[in-house]
Formats: structure tokens, sequence, C-alpha cells
């Protein structure tokens, strides 16, 4: 179990939380929805450690491994796809192993035949399936995506989700899925929580983990 | 070829009637009395030696100011009070007027060093500015990746600081040499050590072999030039080689 601890942080004048606490599961994939600009992004690169609260704390992630699908795909412009897949997995697989696995999994989203181009030579689809595979191949306990497929047409998103399914099903683990729109929510998640207001609370959790997501005072 | 070959004839030629018509060769000695002695003095040893110690002196000065400006720009970089306390050192370097720091040196040094110290101080700001400069363009998105990812320092250093850096120090490579050649050549007209161009300069203008001035002066230019073309086509090589070990 992850367990976010009465998190405090502000920024400036904006106080974005206060006393915010949430459990997480481990081992499924749990949707963390809200508007855009409600303080999502800030609340994964806490837990994370990306970024620190003021005050609180979180447990459970000691020792454990992160991967991270950015909104943006935040790929090495210079190098090519394989490079940049073998630059995060060469520290935990070594350099002939992290080749190995950097291909299958490249093989699994199907962009194998791609691995000497560079990002600037793929689709927006194509980096972001990049994105997907440097995250899976990573050998980390807890899957952070933060809007991974924010801006795709339809028929993109539900491809990306097939591999992202995929994946999931090849290498299981804690996925937490930031997103603002419920129907991605539907399609993968195993539990979701909405978060909305000033500072931030907790408007709804999903029935299946409202004992475990909804610890606190989240509505009047 | 010809858009080349043509503005060169051209100047050439200017050269050539200006020199005919001041009709003093003491002062202005023409183009092809010039060349004349080029080709006088390229059969003699004393010619190569001359020329094979004064790139010895560019080239160690430079690559001596291309090397310990990466590493502390890179140092800087890292660090702000490293970077606040080498900045106003770098810019006094900068804005001294390189013959302060030639009589300084011939007081320092032994006169065959005066050029390589002169060259390597001239360039050494250059890149210190351009990694410097450099460090503030890398993307801290790419950072934050490679840290939740937990890459290590050197391949962080190597995967993302280098190639941010790497347009930069090709900038300060091909100025630095121009630079170095120029301040190196006037650094040895002062200090005069044995084979040197800049010597030679010298000596013909206290002789006053104007001629042998001018084709002295044109062999600095060629061997200059000749230079920026060398080390571009290796940068280039460079870069293509990389780009296909990176895709193999």
């Amino acid at each position: 179990m992850i367990r976010v601890e009465h998190l405090w942080k502000r920024f400036g004048e904006l106080s974005l939380y206060e006393d915010f606490s949430l459990d997480i599961p481990e081992g499924r994939v749990l949707a963390i929805l809200g508007p855009s600009g409600c303080g999502k992004t800030t609340l994964l690169n806490m837990i994370c450690g990306l970024e620190a609260p003021d005050r609180g704390r979180v447990t459970g992630v000691e020792g454990k491994g992160f991967s991270y699908v950015f909104q943006e795909t935040r790929l090495l412009p210079w190098a090519t796809v394989l490079e940049n897949m073998t630059f995060v997995l060469k520290g935990p697989f070594g350099k002939e192993k992290a080749r190995e696995r950097a291909m299958e999994t490249l093989e699994m989203v199907r962009l194998e035949e791609f691995a000497g181009y560079k990002p600037s030579q793929l689709s927006g689809g194509m980096r972001q399936r990049l994105s997907l595979a440097r995250a899976f191949a990573y050998p980390a306990e807890i899957l952070v995506m933060d809007e991974p497929f924010k801006g795709q047409d339809r028929g993109l998103k539900e491809e990306l989700l097939g591999h992202f399914k995929n994946l999931l099903a090849r290498d299981p683990r804690t996925v937490l899925f930031v997103t603002h729109d419920p129907e991605e929510a539907d399609l993968v998640a195993d539990a979701r929580i909405l978060l909305e207001g000033r500072p931030v609370r907790m408007m709804q959790g999903d029935g299946s983990s409202a004992s475990s997501t909804q610890r606190n005072d989240e509505l009047e | 070829m010809p858009t080349r070959i043509i503005p060169l004839l051209f100047w050439f030629l200017l050269w050539e009637l200006a020199a005919a018509w001041m009709g003093k060769p003491l002062l202005l000695p023409s183009a092809s009395q010039t060349l004349a002695t080029l080709v006088r003095l390229l059969p003699t040893a004393g010619f190569w030696t001359t020329i094979a110690y004064s790139i010895l002196r560019v080239l160690g000065g430079f690559l001596l100011a291309a090397f310990l400006g990466t590493l502390t720009g890179v140092a800087c970089g890292f660090n702000r009070f490293l970077e606040a306390l080498f900045r106003p050192m770098v810019a006094a370097v900068r804005s001294t007027p390189v013959l302060s720091f030639i009589l300084l040196a011939l007081l320092w040094f032994p006169s065959g060093q005066v050029p390589v110290f002169i060259a390597f101080l001239m360039c050494y700001p250059l890149f210190w500015t351009a990694v410097v400069g450099g460090m503030g363009q890398v993307d801290r998105k790419l950072l934050e990746m490679a840290h939740i990812y937990k890459v290590r320092r050197r391949d962080v250093l190597a995967g993302i600081y280098l190639p941010t850096l790497e347009p930069f120090l090709r900038g300060a490579l091909v100025n630095g040499l121009g630079l170095g050649w120029k301040v190196a050549v006037a650094a040895e007209v002062l200090s005069r050590p044995r084979h040197a161009i800049g010597a030679n300069l010298h000596d013909a203008k206290i002789y006053l072999e104007t001629e042998g001035l001018f084709a002295w002066t044109l062999v600095v230019v060629g061997l200059s030039i000749l230079f920026e073309v060398l080390f571009k086509k290796a940068l280039s090589l460079g870069k293509t080689a990389g780009a296909k070990g990176g895709a193999s």
C-alpha cells in the first residue's frame, strides 16, 4: 500500500493541498481524474519525489522504482529510438541485456523497424508509443502516467490504450494514471478518484476502491 | 569553383595595380613579387621547420584552452558560485589588450612558450563562455526524466549534457582556431623564439624586406584557412560517424 499522508503544498499565495491523504492499492491501475490544472501533476510529482511537499509524507515508496510517461514525451531529440530506450535501461540491465529488453518492448508497440530513427522522424503517436515502451521496459514497481494520450485523436488513443494493456499484461505494476477524460479511465482503470477544488479535495471515489482510497474527509 | 577564384583574382589584380601605381615596393610590394618570394622560401628546410613549430605552438595553446575551458565551463554550469567566481576573471581576460598579456608573458616565460600561453589565454574565454552558455540550455525536463529513471551521472553527462553542448563547442572550436593563429603569431613577433613565423615577420620588418613580410603574412592566412577547413571537415565527419554509430 502506498500512503499519501497529510500533504500540504503551497505555491506562493495559492494553497494547492491542505492535509490531503490518499491510499493507493498496489498492483492496480488507479485513475486520477480532475479538470486540467487542478493539481494532479503536482500530486504525482510529490508521490514520485520530483517535488517535495511542504508538510506530510508519502510512505510505501521507499526503495521502489518509478517510471513515468510524461505528457510531453521527453525523448532525447539527438538519440535514436533504440538509444532512447537503452539510455534508461543500461543502468538496471547492463549494456547487452538493455538492448535485448529494448528491442522486445519496441516489438510490442510495433516500433522495432524504427529503432534507428530519431524522434523527429516519427509521428506524434509513434513518439507516444516510444514513451510508453520506455516506461514499461524499465523495471519499476510503480508506473506514473500524466495525461499520456492528451491531444491524440480517438483512433490513436484506442490504439495506445491497446498497447498499454498488452504491456501491463507482460509487466503488471501499480499504475497511477492521471487524466481529465473519464472515458480513458473507464477503459483501463481498476479504480478511480476525482480531484477538484482549492485546496484540492477528493470529490468521489469509485465503489471498488472506496474503502481503500477514501480515508480522508473528502466530502461534506 | 569560379565563384571563388574570380573574386580572389580580382583582389590580386587590384593589389598588383595599386603596387604598380605607387611604384614603391619597399612600402607595397606587388602581388607577383610577394608570390615570387614565397616560392623562393618554399624549398628551404628552415621554412618548413618554422611552420611546424608555429603550428605546434598554436595547437598547444588552443587545445589546452579547449580542454580547460570545457572542464571549468561544465563545472561552472553546475555550480552558481563557481560561475560567479569565474565570470569577472573571464571578462577581465576578454577585455585586456592582447599586447599587455604578451609583454607580461615575456617576463614570465621562456620565448618559445609565450605564444602558447597567449593562444591559450585568448581562446580560453571563448570555450568557457560557450560551454557555460550551453549548460544553461540543458533541458530541465530531460534531466527530470533521467532522474526518475535513475540514470547514472556519467550517462546523463554523455547522453544529455554533451549533445546539448556540442553546437556551442563547434562554434568555439572554429572561432578559437582563427583567433589562436592571430594572437600566437603576434606573440611570436615580440618573443622571437627560434623557428617561428612571427620571428620571421619581425626580421623582415627590421631588414625592410617588405615582400618577405607580405609572404609570411600570406603563409599565416593560408595556414589559418587550411586549419579551419580541416577542422570543419573533421567535425562534420565526427557528426556523421556519430549518427551512423547511433543507428546501428
